[in-house]
């Protein structure tokens, strides 16, 4: 997203398309990275050490898209059904954390993963200072950046670098690494082997396929846009499960660069209250992937109650049973992708909502075409 | 909708606040009170799941930031006695993705409904009780003792809020006193003791007070915000994010107007480059930890960009410096109590929101 405190940039529409068209390639240096020697043998030491760990609370805490990309480790720790050792776990905005939450003395039991893109955040470092002078264990502090030499850095336990060498819009690239590097992370609290050549192998498929369909979702975000229209000010991103990350990142996308007004709203909240706001200026996405679907057979319901109240959808997901159930409802436009590990699925959301987005942007002008 | 059915609501809330302290005031809602406080001392708790819909959900912030901000004991003595962590669902993504329910001796179950009869409701209980979980693990807040919610709870406590034209104008009021007030046993504190008994009958009166002049105040927060709003921000921090949500939800239903809440954090963190001198936001604070942010935000809201805030607050620091500024529409209550200071928060948005609908010809 933009960076707030940068001056108003006048982004260009190739530019950012073509920073969107290389994130499969700044994914893939990540993926590489980690799937190397050095980091298989990073995690083994790491899960031994919380094998005879006392830890029994778990903290994600980042800013923006930091944190929204902590909320795709949450969900894969809820939806486990065996945790291999008892423990809880929370995420916050760092600002929530800082002001309620960091501890005044001592906690041995708690594990604090810090995310944060420059490592050198004013709150991050306030808050690792905080931990050490409250002499919290330095294997309790992990960092998930981009700046893995930073003085920051040096004072947590475990580093994981998310391995972005530029980016255009802030927290783009970083916000998909983000993702993958707290997906591996969660994998590895649950005691799996999230570097496995099995794992490798779904990777690489989901690489694959991503860098296959580039330039069809780019041919569809074309299409989007005519179907979506010009007038409209505000949008909705309905998600469920895993999708809340993305949903929130689009919101912030879209409030601080395209200026669109935007909100993120799960289809539980959504849904008793029939969205009384119903007027011609909205639009909305609805992001969910096929995570338990074969226990959501109310969902093309749900959508058609949404389309009815709503008008125009945007359908992200790999759920092909619900996709396939909608292609008569004309005020939904479906795009399906593919991908087997759920955690990595608001990946393939964010990439077709940016490409949509810049489309969008260069049709009204907020972006120079 | 009616609007004289909608502002009986409102006007009601005093004296179903009132009730509501009456009821747990008195020997019986006393009794379930201590009980579950005796519950809590049992070590091997460690987790309290509190599960909610909607405005219920929002309510449960609450006890999250109160039970999880153990080791901040500025507000109140002592709240790092306890070791216990809150964590909140909405009632859907627990149906459909909660699945540690396995091993779970240490945790605490707790439903939020208003009528604890909903499918959803059912579904998560039955997830429970399929899943061979101890029924005494398992807690409901309700209107209803004998909903399907209320038959299936180990301690039942209900919100006393008698009928609601409005969902949630008054269930929420009410659900968010009792959370706290569960939040107080659970960290084994007597939950009304005479301090408190003190502090929530003040609030009371500060909302009578308030009622009898709502129309006053209403009108003046609508003259700053301009009657062709199109859109709003409810911006917010600590447990009276509660209230930026809640009245986000219901301002979109009622008025039929686009808004969003976000946290302060967050919206310094790209979205304040939306502001500019059409921007409008309600700024809610309700505790004193790091004005320095809360500054910042206002500085760059209104000095930088020309946007205009109403600033409801209970600090008064914050206040003298909204009042020096033209762009600020200062609101401020005496609830300093941070996890009462929602309450009133949520009873003036509720009748800007009304007034709103009114003007706009929603209600009739």
């Amino acid at each position: 997203m933009a960076d707030s405190n940068a001056k108003e940039i006048e982004y260009s529409h190739k530019l950012i398309l073509n920073d969107i068209l290389n994130y499969p390639a700044s994914l893939r240096l990540c993926v590489d990275n980690y799937f190397s020697v050095n980091y298989r043998k990073l995690f083994q030491e790491i899960k031994d050490l919380l094998k005879t760990s006392k830890i029994s609370r778990i903290l994600f805490i980042g800013n923006d898209f930091n944190y929204f990309g902590s909320l795709v480790a949450s969900h894969n720790l809820i939806t486990s059904s065996i945790l291999p050792i008892k423990f809880s776990w929370e995420s916050y905005e760092v600002s929530e954390f800082y002001d309620y939450i960091l501890p005044k003395k001592i906690d041995d039991g708690t594990l604090y993963i810090l995310i944060s893109k420059s490592g050198q955040s004013r709150l991050i470092s306030k808050i690792i200072e905080q931990l050490r002078l409250i002499k919290i264990n330095k294997n309790s502090i992990w960092l998930v950046t981009n700046s893995p030499n930073s003085s920051n850095a040096k004072k947590c336990g475990f580093i994981f670098p998310t391995f972005v060498e530029s980016e255009i819009v802030h927290g783009t690239k970083t916000f998909h690494n983000t993702i993958f590097v707290l997906y591996l992370i969660s994998e590895l609290i649950l005691d799996r082997n999230p570097l496995s050549d099995g794992n490798l192998s779904k990777v690489n498929d989901v690489l694959e396929v991503m860098v296959h369909r580039l330039s069809y979702y780019q041919e569809l975000s074309v299409k989007v846009a005519e179907f979506f229209g010009k007038d409209f000010r505000f949008l909705y991103f309905i998600f469920k499960g895993v999708s809340k990350s993305t949903a929130y990142n689009s919101v912030m996308l879209n409030l601080s660069l395209y200026k669109i007004f935007a909100e993120a709203i799960s289809l539980g909240q959504i849904l008793p209250r029939s969205f009384e706001v119903s007027d011609k200026n909205i639009r909305c996405f609805f992001l969910v992937n096929n995570e338990q679907a074969e226990s959501m057979d109310y969902l093309p319901s749900n959508v058609n109650s949404i389309t009815d109240q709503l008008g125009r959808m945007i359908l992200i997901s790999n759920n092909n049973n619900l996709i396939s159930s909608l292609k008569n409802n004309p005020k939904v436009f479906s795009i399906s992708y593919q991908c087997e590990i759920p955690s990595l699925t608001p990946i393939f959301e964010s990439l077709i909502i940016q490409l949509i987005l810049v489309e969008q942007g260069k049709n009204t002008g907020i972006i120079i075409s | 909708m009616k609007f004289e059915l909608i502002l009986d609501d409102l006007l009601t809330i005093p004296r179903v606040l009132l009730n509501f302290l009456k009821y747990y005031m008195s020997t019986e809602g006393q009794e379930k009170l201590e009980s579950i406080r005796k519950d809590c001392r049992d070590p091997k708790i460690k987790r309290i799941l509190i599960i909610g819909h909607a405005y219920n959900y929002f309510a449960s912030l609450i006890p999250f930031i109160y039970l999880n901000s153990r080791f901040f004991s500025n507000v109140e003595k002592n709240q790092d006695s306890t070791e216990k962590i809150c964590v909140l669902y909405e009632i859907d993504e627990f149906n459909s993705y909660y699945n540690n329910l396995q091993d779970n001796q240490d945790t605490i179950f707790i439903f939020v409904a208003s009528l604890g009869n909903s499918i959803q409701i059912r579904q998560g209980l039955k997830k429970l009780l399929d899943a061979k979980v101890d029924p005494s693990q398992i807690w409901g807040v309700s209107d209803y003792e004998e909903s399907f919610l209320g038959v299936n709870s180990h301690h039942f406590l209900n919100l006393q809020y008698g009928s609601e034209k409005i969902m949630g104008s008054k269930s929420y009021i009410n659900a968010i006193l009792l959370l706290y007030l569960i939040g107080r046993s659970i960290v084994d504190k007597e939950a009304i003791e005479s301090n408190k008994e003190e502090e929530i009958r003040q609030l009371i009166f500060e909302i009578k007070f308030y009622t009898q002049d709502w129309e006053n105040h209403t009108q003046n927060l609508i003259n700053f915000l301009g009657n062709d709003i199109d859109n709003l921000f409810f911006l917010s921090k600590g447990a009276s994010l509660s209230s930026a949500y809640q009245t986000s939800l219901n301002f979109k239903a009622i008025t039929q107007t686009f808004c969003v809440a976000l946290s302060i954090g967050s919206f310094l963190h790209g979205p304040i480059r939306i502001v500019d001198e059409n921007f409008r936001c309600v700024l809610i604070i309700g505790d004193n930890i790091n004005l320095k942010e809360t500054n910042l935000l206002i500085d760059k809201i209104t000095q930088e960009r020309d946007g205009k805030i109403i600033l409801l607050n209970n600090s008064r620091n914050l206040s003298s410096t909204g009042r020096s500024n033209k762009n600020i529409f200062v609101f401020e209550h005496t609830t300093e109590n941070p996890y009462l200071a929602p309450i009133f928060e949520i009873i003036v948005l509720q009748y800007l929101i009304l007034q709103i609908a009114k003007n706009r010809g929603l209600v009739s």
